[in-house]
């Protein structure tokens, strides 16, 4: 077989492993006599190490403690992510299997108003959707401090949007409007780079 | 603005910032990080880095390194083209066969100054400042082509071969099935011998010295 046909054959076995699911390769681990929370707990320590020698500019960034829930940017972070999903024309289970994430959260994050997404999910989204960085994590409820402005418009965009399910070109128009205005103010506050 | 500049603008929206990158290894899920841990097994295992200071863990930390450092040589994220852990493999892989190939050069130029014959070549190898390349290793990086023989790897398994030379045809796993005239029981079957391969894969020479 010609050197580039093994090449491709390679990568063809190798991206079977990154198509895996987490519980397919955790079996294989079992079946060979490994443990996967071992695996895991290796990995994990590695890259704990890596980002503890470069420490970065995240944690001036963002309040990550335990906050009453803003019920204001909570809906707003709702009804963003459940028109986002529609705009996309996406089922939740669409946008579940998409991100790599339980349809319980996506679930929770439009229907349960207590409830604070985890980071991933968040950075998940934001990328599932496009968004600039940070867009979402500003009304995900793990940052606290808004001006009063910044919160009446978020609280304005999620009252309009009550009840919609099919967006119209206006609504469309609106919800791309909000987004640009999430992203000027992510990067007004140096989120972005 | 010439085509080059809006190309390398394209570019340069394409590509994740320090603190996207950042957030993306800090929010990677479980199931991402066992496959880190275990591709950099893979490719510690495939390039024979056994005498690498540290293990494979060591290469998944470096490779993580080399993407949060500051400075124009840190590895870029083009974050709409892959995924995370599509390119920390690439990263990590880069790393391994790098310290491969620098060995090699190494050991040409050693062997040049002994060639020459002014300096006697100490007996047994001096102390390796890298990993000593096996042959096996060398050739792999010389010929710039994955030369580990994959069928060997499924010898006696002619239904998974060719699963995966559908795969590096581009198929998806239903065209698979269909190619293959072969039931989602059959392709689960497939797929588990893969993985198991993958997690097996030259074990004793990479991980078998606490390096798991």
């Amino acid at each position: 077989m010609e050197t580039s046909k093994r090449g491709k054959l390679f990568s063809a076995f190798l991206d079977f492993v990154h198509e895996a699911s987490e519980s397919e390769l955790d079996q294989a681990l079992r079946s060979e006599g490994e443990d996967p929370n071992d695996v895991y707990l290796r990995g994990q320590t590695a890259i704990e190490k890596a980002l503890s020698r470069h420490p970065g500019p995240l944690e001036e960034d963002v309040e990550f403690h335990e906050q009453p829930i803003d019920q204001a940017l909570k809906n707003g972070f709702s009804t963003l992510v459940r028109l986002l999903r529609q705009r996309e024309k996406m089922s939740m289970e669409d946008l579940a299997e998409r991100a790599n994430v339980e349809l319980r959260e996506v679930v929770q994050i439009e229907v349960d108003a207590d409830y604070v997404p985890e980071p991933r999910t968040v950075f998940q989204l934001e990328r599932i959707f496009d968004l600039p960085p940070r867009t979402l994590v500003l009304l995900s409820g793990s940052m606290t401090s808004h001006p009063q402005e910044f919160r009446d418009k978020v609280e304005r965009f999620a009252a309009r949007s009550k009840g919609i399910d099919k967006l119209d070109r206006k609504q469309r128009k609106a919800l791309n409007q909000f987004v640009q205005f999430l992203a000027e103010e992510a990067k007004a506050r140096g989120y972005s780079r | 603005m010439t085509d080059g500049d809006h190309r390398n603008e394209a570019e340069e929206e394409d590509v994740a910032s320090p603190v996207e990158l950042r957030r993306g290894i800090e929010a990677l899920g479980v199931g991402d990080i066992k496959k880190l841990k275990l591709i950099a097994r893979f490719w510690w295992s495939h390039y024979e880095l056994q005498g690498r200071s540290g293990g494979p863990e060591d290469l998944l930390q470096d490779a993580i390194e080399r993407c949060l450092k500051e400075g124009d040589d840190r590895r870029r994220w083009p974050k709409k083209r892959t995924t995370l852990v599509k390119f920390l493999d690439g990263v990590i892989r880069s790393i391994a066969s790098h310290e491969v190939e620098s060995a090699v050069r190494e050991r040409k130029r050693e062997d040049a100054v002994y060639a020459l014959g002014a300096t006697p070549r100490p007996s047994g190898s001096a102390t390796p400042v890298r990993p000593q390349p096996s042959p096996n290793a060398e050739s792999r990086v010389a010929a710039r082509e994955e030369l580990e023989d994959i069928e060997a790897l499924f010898d006696g398994h002619p239904r998974t071969l060719e699963a995966l030379r559908c795969k590096a045809q581009g198929m998806t796993e239903g065209e698979i099935r269909k190619a293959l005239q072969i039931d989602q029981r059959e392709m689960e079957r497939i797929k588990k011998q893969i993985l198991r391969a993958f997690v097996t894969y030259k074990k004793s020479n990479g991980d078998d010295h606490g390096n798991q």
